[in-house]
This record gives structure tokens, C-alpha cells and sequence, in this order.
């Protein structure tokens, strides 16, 4: 089936009942094994195409150009397993110490925003990534 | 996140910032998918409806919600209290900003990584930051990855553009995957030939060259509400029930909810 399902290019479209539920899904070869995805009833899911594009105010050209050199220069590869939960652990080790009556004082969470015009943000961006950039070099 | 959860009474599932370089685009997160399971009302023997509460069993008191907090278990019988403004405080660089510090090829995520969709919406006054970020990344065909904290628990996010509109989706972390060895499964042996060509056939047969989402209907709910019907029609076990006065029962239209957002009306 895997091979079958590779050679063809093709997936299955499958629909199965587990534990009194009924479900549709995609059979899909992933490496070499059959993967069943669960796939959500049409009418269960919103699509950009039912949605109205934002209103207000457009980017210019500029800005453009800015963000595209900006996002490219923080493109790269998926790698996965350079995200953690990090929090998780954070949580734990508070709730350990607060237990021992010894909770450190938390800061309050302060949002920072930028004030200054897009393009200036943007001009910025771009040259504080250079300068990190030049650092690692 | 159980769908119980989600933004009563057209409330965004969560409010923050999207952040790339020094640029920041405040959003409102609101499901891409609604349950379109038949919702099934808990009631009593002889229909009447039915309500759940807490209440304190030591004192047998009745706890409003507002009351209720969170404690994690250290021992038994033996919790310590954490509050909500404790776990924002905990991570504060992630439960108000989704730091995009990586963007990667839209189409390279494997789809085993996506748990759940969520569009985003601009604040006021932050359209123009979020059109720029949706036209840069749909042109250069980008999906933005980050990690941030929501209602407790840290998520791993791609950031999608599709049509002018961001979407977010939360991903399982990688270390939550199971491999195909992990369970046990043995290495993929080549298959006889004539079977696989036989395969093929079959496949070919059936194939359509477009993806139809009607074929995914849930029948299910369909002939759960036929029967419904039925049971009406024959005024067979109806009760009735008094007129809904709650509001967080409601039926809630994400979508107009959306447009709405879009649009930048509150």
C-alpha cells in the first residue's frame, strides 16, 4: 500500500467509526509507513475565502522592499527540535519554591511598543540584524 | 483547549502582539474551525434542563466561578494556589508577544506537526503593520515560527498568509511526536511486485482529480439531527424546555465575527 500510494502519488480519503465516533481522514504514505490523518467536517472549518480582507491604511513600496529584505533575513530551515517548552519547567520549579514558602517576586509584564513611524521601525530591524550578524561573524 | 473554551459571545481566544524584528502588529486570535457536532443538552429524567456548579465539598458551600482557583497538587490533599497574573509573569517575553525570530518555506512543515488553526486579526490602528506582514509573507511564500504562552501552557506557532489574512496554528512540539519505532513498528520491508502494481490499479481507479470536502461530511451528526427530526414530527420524547435566558449558550457566528474584526468595527 505504501509503495502503491507513493508510485501513484495519490492519498486515500478514508472514513471509519473508533470508539463510537465517527471520523474522515486522509491515508497518507509518510516515509515508509501509512499515516491516517483526521481531517475536520467541511462545514466545521473557516476558510480565508469566506473572510473579507483587513481594511485601513496600505503598506508603501518602501515598506515593502523593507520588510521583504527584513523577513529574508531571518529565514531558514524547519528544525523542529530547536523549540522546547520552556515554560513548563518554569511553572514547576516556581510551584516548587512557593511550596517551600519561598516564591521569588515575579515582575510585572510590561508591554513595549513601538511609537515611531513603520519605515523608521523597519530601517531598524534591518541594521540591528546586521550588526548582530557582523557580531557572529 | 476544549471547544467550550472558545470565544464566548464573540470574545477573541486571545489577544496579543505579533512581532518581527522591532515591528509589532497587536491581534486578536479567534478558532478557524467551529464544532458542527449536534450539541447534546444535559437534562433531568422528565426534561428538565440541567446547570453545573461547584461547590466545596468539605463545607458543601457553592462556589460562584470567579471564586475558583488554580491549585497544583505537591502532595496528598496538599496544593499550592497559582493565579493567572503568577503564570503571565512566569514567561513575560511570551504571553503577550508571538516573537517571530524565524521564517521558513511556507510548504516544509510536515502537516503531522499542526494541531489547530486560528485567525488573526488587527487591533485598531494596526492594519497597516499586518498588511504588510501577510503581503510579505504570501509574496515570498514564508511562514513565520515562534513559541508563546496562552492560558497556561506554551505553544509552538507557524505563522500562515494566506489572502490577505494571517492565520496561526499551533504545532505539537517535536518531542511530542512519536516516530514510527518508537511504537514499535518494524522497518518497512519491500513489497512483492505484482502486489503493488495490483495497488496501483485499484488507486488509479478511484482517483479524482480534485479534493472534494463534501466527502468528509460527518454523517454521524447528520443522522443524529435526521433522527431528531423524526422524533418531532411523531412528538415522541419532545420536552420542552424553557427558553435559553443564558447567553454563553448561544450560537455564536465566528464568521460574521470575524468580518467584523477584519474590518476593524469592534
Amino acid at each position: 500500500m505504501v509503495e502503491a500510494l507513493q508510485n501513484t502519488e495519490s492519498e486515500g480519503i478514508a472514513h471509519w467509526v473508533m470508539r463510537k465516533k465517527y471520523y474522515a481522514g486522509a491515508l497518507r504514505a509518510v516515509d515508509d509507513y501509512l499515516f491516517l490523518f483526521t481531517l475536520r467536517d467541511a462545514k466545521e472549518v473557516i476558510l480565508a475565502d469566506d473572510l473579507t480582507k483587513p481594511t485601513g491604511a496600505a503598506p508603501t513600496q518602501k515598506e515593502l522592499a523593507m520588510a521583504k529584505q527584513l523577513v529574508e533575513m531571518l529565514e531558514g530551515e524547519f528544525k523542529p527540535s530547536e523549540y522546547k517548552d520552556e515554560y513548563r519547567a518554569r511553572v514547576e520549579e516556581f510551584i516548587e519554591k512557593k511550596a517551600k514558602g519561598r516564591a521569588p517576586k515575579l515582575k510585572a509584564v510590561k508591554t513595549k511598543r513601538q511609537t515611531a513611524a513603520l519605515d523608521n521601525v523597519l530601517a531598524k530591524s534591518i541594521e540591528a540584524l546586521r550588526r548582530k550578524e557582523k557580531r557572529a561573524a | 483547549m476544549e471547544p467550550e473554551e472558545e470565544s464566548a459571545g464573540g470574545r477573541p481566544f486571545w489577544s496579543g502582539t505579533l512581532t518581527f524584528g522591532l515591528v509589532s502588529v497587536p491581534v486578536s486570535l479567534f478558532p478557524a474551525s467551529r464544532s458542527n457536532r449536534a450539541s447534546l443538552r444535559m437534562l433531568g429524567p422528565d426534561g428538565q434542563p440541567l446547570a453545573r456548579k461547584y461547590f466545596a465539598e468539605n463545607t458543601g458551600k457553592d462556589l460562584d466561578v470567579d471564586e475558583v482557583v488554580r491549585g497544583y497538587e505537591i502532595d496528598k490533599e496538599k496544593y499550592v494556589i497559582v493565579t493567572d497574573e503568577e503564570l503571565e509573569r512566569l514567561a513575560p517575553e511570551k504571553t503577550r508577544d508571538i516573537d517571530l525570530k524565524q521564517f521558513v518555506p511556507a510548504d516544509s512543515i510536515p502537516p503531522l506537526y499542526f494541531e489547530r488553526g486560528y485567525f488573526l486579526t488587527p487591533a485598531a490602528g494596526s492594519q497597516k503593520a499586518y498588511k504588510l506582514l501577510a503581503e510579505t509573507m504570501e509574496k515570498s511564500g514564508l511562514a513565520g515560527i515562534a513559541t508563546f504562552v496562552m492560558r497556561g501552557k506554551e505553544y509552538l506557532v507557524a505563522i500562515f498568509s494566506d489572502k490577505g489574512i494571517l492565520r496561526a496554528e499551533t504545532m505539537r512540539f517535536a518531542d511530542e511526536l512519536r516516530s514510527p519505532s518508537d511504537i514499535g513498528l518494524p522497518k518497512k520491508k519491500a513489497a512483492p511486485k505484482p502486489t503493488v502494481t495490483k495497488f496501483e490499479k485499484l488507486i488509479a481507479g478511484k482517483t479524482k482529480k480534485q479534493f472534494s470536502p463534501t466527502k468528509l461530511a460527518d454523517k454521524q451528526t447528520d443522522s443524529l439531527l435526521k433522527l431528531v427530526k423524526k422524533k418531532q414530527a411523531k412528538r415522541s420524547n419532545v420536552v420542552k424546555v424553557d427558553e435559553e435566558v443564558d447567553t454563553d449558550h448561544k450560537v455564536v457566528d465566528l464568521v460574521s465575527i470575524l468580518k467584523k474584526s477584519l474590518s476593524g468595527k469592534k
